[in-house]
């Protein structure tokens, strides 16, 4: 049996090869179909994210599994590339390797951002994708339900999950939760429409914020913004007047100016009567002059600040890598063990229906001779056949067994076949 | 019940005090749970041994005053453990709770308040030990309050091990306890004036009635200020605000202990012509204050 990981990752890949291997969400049953076409006999799983694409193939028959060079291929001609143009960026894993590494992938140990959690849900998709479309069979069953195991159990066993790493999320589930219990009645004001303002608004969202007032230099974009995301558009001339309400504030312009000066922001102090509000100023350069975040009651947090709180974020998470690492490697071992068990499967069989019927062909001759041997008389020699034949076969087969922890007990397996003279 | 003493349930605070302090050093599946049971356990026990305590003739005195000031606030301590687990709310109320229990288990033998006998004692005596646990729940928020809020401006990050609550949320329980105690204090020193007044003698001059007066009267400054004042309703100066109130309260528990008083409950030596019956009441009452 064979299994095998062929792709590329952040670690291997530019991000122009990345994309252009990618497959979209359309295209993933088309190359599935075209997969199993080329491979009857192979099961095949396909990871695409933006950090990553990799085939994970399995063949119980080693001769029919793909090589590295079919995979190679069968990515290049569907994407329409040449297969030398992408045969560097791609690497190989095979048997327990690949099945390390997909174990690894899915605990979000390979990530970018280690620790991050959208990656469990991709490897998932990806496998019930695969599933649902006909191209899984027992051996990606196993690897692939064995991932998701181990995956959860490292988030269950660390905290490597917990500390967020994005900037957004940063400055809206973590510092606005340790200033305010709950977001739902607070005046959120955000500054600002691009991208950076819509992906905190999701975040702002998740935390429960709904009273979201959304101001931007050009009406346009804050209306169609506070459109898209239910919130109030404002003018920008009421910023002033909006902040004297605001208990959080996320500002995402990219003005190269402050928005919000110290003297602009001490006629807003007066009217707030040192109400605490919290500024999170993911702007660059900053929207909001530093000094304000010296004043009563209000915590200002640049950039530059959260970006730090990522970094600490980040160190935490490398700190839980050595525990998340024993669990991948104790669920690999494990894994590995009942593949390799699985694979002297078919020689126990064997071997033990050769002595089954090894069993009723002397019973019948024995029976023959001694034609008046009553019923009991004939289980009782049957139990003792039985018996014989458990305790003449158990040290070969636990013999087998604990060399197939170690991996597949090739010469183990041959040596039985020769010895009981079994037949494939 | 007899073979209850304050070392069963202080040694049971001690150990959740304990495992409430290795938060900061490691993480542990178990400990919440072991925290809440050793807290239990020991409240508990104390249920236990007040319970029998107050149904003695000379029960009510300072020292079960304090013990009943310690009780009320572990049942805060459960209450805000089983709901906010992950914040470390025991590093700030149980060594409160222990040093109550210390203070019961030190202080010399008094008897029991008198005016508990009637309604308006009980008024009085409740009002005052309630509003005392409310001043020292706000003293406890107040400087979790500081804490978060010092660590938020100077940008500090937050400890994974010792996640204090939000700055929300302990504002909103410092504001309340400063209003809920100020009403609680008032209840206690005006039912103990209308007491007095029944008996035709207000002991003006009296330490414990001043103090409390003067407690009262900083609560009731406190409460105009946050009305008046609106900066003074939020932020850092409510949560100074109760640290001054503790202070005050600490001025007065002392003012009581050290202070001659005519106050019921403050006889601390056994008057040379007291009655013989009396004598043996409190011998055995001081004998056992230690004790207890």
């Amino acid at each position: 049996m064979k299994l095998q990981m062929v792709g590329c990752s952040h670690l291997t890949a530019s991000v122009e090869i990345r994309q252009q291997l990618a497959f979209q969400p359309d295209d993933l049953a088309s190359a599935l179909e075209d997969f199993r076409l080329r491979f009857p006999n192979t099961e095949a799983v396909v990871l695409s994210t933006c950090n990553r694409v990799e085939v994970y193939t399995a063949a119980e028959d080693e001769g029919v599994s793909p090589s590295h060079e079919d995979v190679v291929c069968f990515l290049a001609e569907f994407h329409n590339m040449k297969p030398e143009d992408i045969l560097g960026a791609l690497f190989e894993q095979s048997g327990e390797d690949a099945v390390r590494h997909l174990f690894y992938v899915a605990a979000s140990l390979e990530s970018m951002v280690i620790g991050e959690s959208q990656i469990l849900g991709q490897v998932k998709k990806a496998y019930e994708q695969a599933t649902l479309l006909g191209s899984t069979g027992p051996l990606t069953h196993g690897v692939f339900q064995a991932a998701l195991k181990a995956a959860r159990l490292v988030a269950t066993h660390t905290s490597i999950h917990q500390r967020r790493t994005s900037v957004p999320a940063v400055a809206i589930a973590e510092l606005s939760k340790q200033i305010f219990e709950r977001l739902d009645n607070k005046n959120i004001l955000l500054i600002g429409a691009g991208e950076m303002a819509e992906e905190t608004l999701e975040y702002i969202r998740e935390e429960g914020g709904t009273s979201i007032t959304v101001v931007n230099r050009s009406d346009s974009r804050s209306e169609e913004l506070a459109q898209r995301w239910q919130c109030r558009p404002a003018r920008w001339d009421r910023l002033l007047e909006l902040l004297v309400e605001a208990d959080l504030v996320v500002s995402t312009t990219s003005s190269s100016e402050p928005v919000v000066t110290f003297e602009n922001f001490k006629q807003v102090e007066s009217r707030r009567y040192q109400r605490p509000l919290a500024i999170l100023d993911l702007a660059v350069p900053c929207d909001f002059d530093p000094l304000i975040g010296d004043l009563l009651g209000v915590y200002l947090y640049n950039i530059d600040d959260l970006k730090t709180v990522c970094q600490r974020n980040r160190e935490d998470r490398q700190k839980e890598w050595p525990a998340a690492e024993k669990i991948i490697e104790a669920e690999t071992r494990s894994f590995m063990a009942d593949l390799h068990h699985r694979a002297t499967a078919p020689t126990i069989r064997q071997l033990q229906e050769s002595c089954a019927k090894l069993k009723a062909e002397e019973l019948e001759r024995l029976f023959n001779k001694v034609p008046n041997i009553n019923d009991p008389c004939r289980e009782e020699i049957e139990y003792a056949f039985d018996r014989f034949i458990n305790k003449l076969l158990h040290p070969p087969l636990d013999s087998l067994r604990k060399e197939a922890s170690d991996g597949t007990p090739h010469a183990l397996l041959e040596a039985l076949k020769r010895l009981f003279k079994l037949k494939d | 019940m007899s073979n209850i003493s304050v070392v069963c349930f202080a040694s049971s605070y001690a150990v959740a005090l304990a495992l409430e302090i290795s938060r900061l050093f490691f993480r542990s599946g178990i400990r919440g749970a072991l925290m809440i049971i050793f807290a239990a356990a020991g409240f508990l026990a104390q249920t236990l041994f007040l319970v029998a305590r107050l149904t003695e003739s000379n029960a009510g005195g300072w020292v079960d005053w304090y013990l009943l000031a310690a009780w009320i606030l572990v049942a805060a301590y459960l209450y805000l453990t089983f709901y906010h687990p992950q914040n470390p709310i025991g590093i700030f109320i149980l060594p409160i709770v222990l040093a109550l229990i210390g203070a019961a288990y030190l202080l010399p033998a008094t008897r029991g308040f008198t005016v508990g006998a009637s309604a308006w004692g009980l008024v009085h005596g409740l009002a005052l030990l309630l509003g005392t646990t409310v001043i020292l729940i706000g003293f406890v928020s107040g400087l979790m309050y500081l804490i978060q809020s010092s660590r938020l401006k100077q940008k500090r990050a937050a400890w994974a091990r010792f996640r204090l609550p939000s700055l929300e949320w302990a504002e909103k329980i410092t504001g309340r306890c400063i209003v809920i105690s100020a009403v609680l204090l008032g209840v206690g020193v005006f039912s103990g004036i209308a007491i007095n007044a029944q008996s035709g003698k207000v002991p003006w001059t009296d330490p414990i009635v001043w103090g409390s007066g003067l407690l009262l009267l900083w609560l009731a400054v406190v409460m105009v200020f946050n009305m008046v004042y609106r900066p003074a309703r939020g932020g850092r100066k409510i949560a100074y605000l109760t640290l001054a109130s503790m202070v005050f309260l600490l001025l007065v528990l002392a003012l009581t202990q050290l202070i001659p008083s005519e106050h019921p409950g403050r006889i601390t030596t056994i008057a040379p012509n007291a009655s013989t019956a009396m004598r043996d009441h409190l011998e055995q009452y001081q004998g056992g204050g230690g004790a207890a």
